[in-house]
């Protein structure tokens, strides 16, 4: 059984005019059915407004689905009671670290989530320690977030995340607003806990580079899932991807102009490492 | 006009023991009609450097000059400077405020002081130079997706009718086809109204696409100033920075690495291309 598993799942949302009649509806996800594995690392790609924050949001039941079922870890995210479950199990890392960090010191902040769940004292201070060393900032313990680097605050907020022990980390656009050392530092964290703790990944992202490790990728388009394949598959198709107003990585784009050019090269090049293997055998 | 930095300094809460040394010594001279990229890590002083050259942040010691009078000159305007410096800050849509998408454009040339028919104009044009389409002109700035939100709010800026258009990454969170959108818009404004621009980012291949002129920043000082290409052999310092090369630079040295004579220099996609091409057809011709 899935991690977490959505059945023809749905949302609108609805505008209101002054006197509270329904002026618009607008739906950001339609007959979405997705199964993800426990173990997996998704990547969603889509463009502005194609419904993937939507879809994240009602994994972390931050939103309640308008039509259709999810369900995280086995449970169903839009049951009440077991909303706090449904949180603690799947996490989330939103785009600005800025928007995310409330406490004075980091160990605070990351302190933050098991002290709601209400686990014991003792155990908060183990699961921060823990959580801080696996992201590499336990030196950092005793500062303020304030005078972090971006790519620094985003592994304090993946640390708050992981203090909780969820199953599931979902990550919304977190490299967004870095640099490019913060976004390999944020990358290179996904994929570790990943492959080392073997935590659920789902990265939303606009980098297409930062895909290519995916097991699988969804391109999402108008609310449903366009497209579905592994990074292979789903970079071969260089012209669908433009027409989603999305694009392919800078190795893909560059193989697939010189096949354009008449060099044989074959599809579902993605690194710089398979292009200089696919032009040695040309070359 | 243009404008010039001489041994800029600015201290953050100097004389208390948080002082931040945040720009070391600056000197600059920026030409009319340069598109120039400005690179470095966060907290490197980009932001702080950009809202020196419209007045906004006033140095603790050093001369700016623009048009070739100190901008903290006696008798200088320096409301009017900000017309002539426009700064699309980070998340520019976080700023639209106004009921419609026209209202809002019109605010800034509002501000200037001009007649209401020369404001609406501008923003008129405004709109129109960042290709917003009529039919919208009205609706809420909040119901846009987030490209439309951005152009609308460069609109803003562009209503002022700036020489130097400054943007701190315009691309942030931006879709591929939105990414690109823009970069085309800034290059048009540069090419057809010879606008100056400053484009900060921290994207390697945007920079290396469109800027020719390449500032490198860190902890406050100016550590390269040169075209992208002669910025980017500086491999190992640039990463030592928390930079990157742009992707295709990287793709050019593995091959070279590898055995094949090609220019490991290039920064951009039609670059690699042609010259793989020509590598190709020189070996089996």
């Amino acid at each position: 059984m899935g991690i977490i598993r959505t059945e023809n799942l749905g949302y609108e949302y609805i505008r209101r005019d002054d006197e509270g009649n329904v002026s618009g509806i607008t739906r950001a996800v339609d007959d979405v059915s997705i199964d993800v594995k426990p173990g997996e690392f998704i990547a969603i790609l889509g463009h502005n407004g194609s419904g993937k924050s939507t879809l994240a949001k009602q994994i972390n039941a931050i939103l309640t689905p308008s039509e259709g079922e999810i369900y995280v870890d086995g449970m169903n995210a839009a049951d009440p009671d077991k909303l706090w479950d449904v949180r603690q199990r799947a996490g989330m890392v939103f785009q600005n670290p800025d928007n995310q960090i409330i406490g004075q010191l980091v160990e605070e902040d990351v302190g933050f989530g098991p002290e709601n769940l209400g686990v014991p004292t003792q155990e908060i201070w183990e699961r921060v320690n823990e959580s801080l060393k696996m992201m590499q900032m336990l030196e950092y313990s005793k500062h303020s977030p304030n005078k972090l680097s971006g790519g620094q605050k985003q592994r304090v907020s993946i640390a708050g995340v992981l203090a909780m022990h969820p199953k599931c980390i979902i990550f919304d656009e977190p490299t967004a607003m870095l640099d490019p050392h913060g976004r390999r530092e944020v990358i290179r964290s996904a994929r570790a806990l990943n492959d080392v703790e073997k935590i659920t990944i789902i990265l939303i992202t606009h980098y297409m580079e930062e895909t290519i490790y995916a097991d699988r990728i969804f391109v999402m388009d108008k609310g449903r899932i366009a497209m579905e394949g592994t990074p292979k598959e789903v970079f071969s198709q260089v012209e669908k991807l433009e027409e989603l107003r999305l694009g392919v990585p800078q190795a893909t784009l560059v193989a697939h102009r010189l096949k354009k050019a008449g060099l044989p090269i074959p599809d579902g090049i993605l690194t710089r490492q398979e292009l200089r293997e696919a032009l040695k055998a040309c070359l | 006009m243009s404008m010039t930095l001489e041994h800029v300094n600015c201290i953050y809460s100097a004389d208390t023991n948080h002082s931040v040394h945040a720009l070391k010594d600056i000197c600059l001279n920026i030409e009319d009609g340069e598109f120039i990229g400005l690179i470095g890590h966060t907290g490197c002083g980009k932001s702080t450097l950009v809202q020196h050259l419209n007045g906004l942040i006033k140095p603790t010691d050093g001369l700016i000059t623009y048009d070739g009078q100190d901008i903290y000159g006696k008798g200088f305007n320096r409301k009017e400077l900000r017309g002539h410096v426009g700064l699309v800050f980070q998340y520019p849509e976080h700023q639209l405020f106004e009921n419609d998408v026209f209202a809002d454009v019109c605010f800034g040339p509002a501000n200037l002081g001009l007649d209401r028919k020369e404001v609406e104009l501008r923003a008129y044009e405004a709109l129109h130079a960042v290709g917003f389409p009529d039919d919208d002109f009205y609706s809420s700035p909040f119901e846009l997706s987030g490209g439309q939100k951005r152009r609308v709010a460069i609109a803003g800026v562009l209503a002022m009718k700036p020489r130097i258009l400054i943007l701190d990454e315009p691309t942030a969170g931006l879709d591929p086809k939105g990414r690109e959108d823009i970069l085309e818009l800034i290059s048009k404004l540069h090419r057809e109204n010879n606008m100056t621009i400053i484009l900060v980012s921290h994207s390697m291949d945007d920079v290396a696409g469109y800027a020719e002129r390449l500032i490198v920043m860190d902890h406050g000082s100016i550590v390269y100033d040169d075209v992208p290409r002669e910025v980017f052999m500086n491999v190992r310092e640039l990463e030592a920075m928390g930079l990157a090369l742009p992707e295709v630079t990287y793709i050019m040295r593995t091959l070279k690495r590898n055995g094949y004579d090609v220019d490991d220099t290039l920064t951009t996609v039609d670059e690699a291309v042609d010259a793989i091409v020509a590598l190709y057809k020189s070996r089996h011709s």
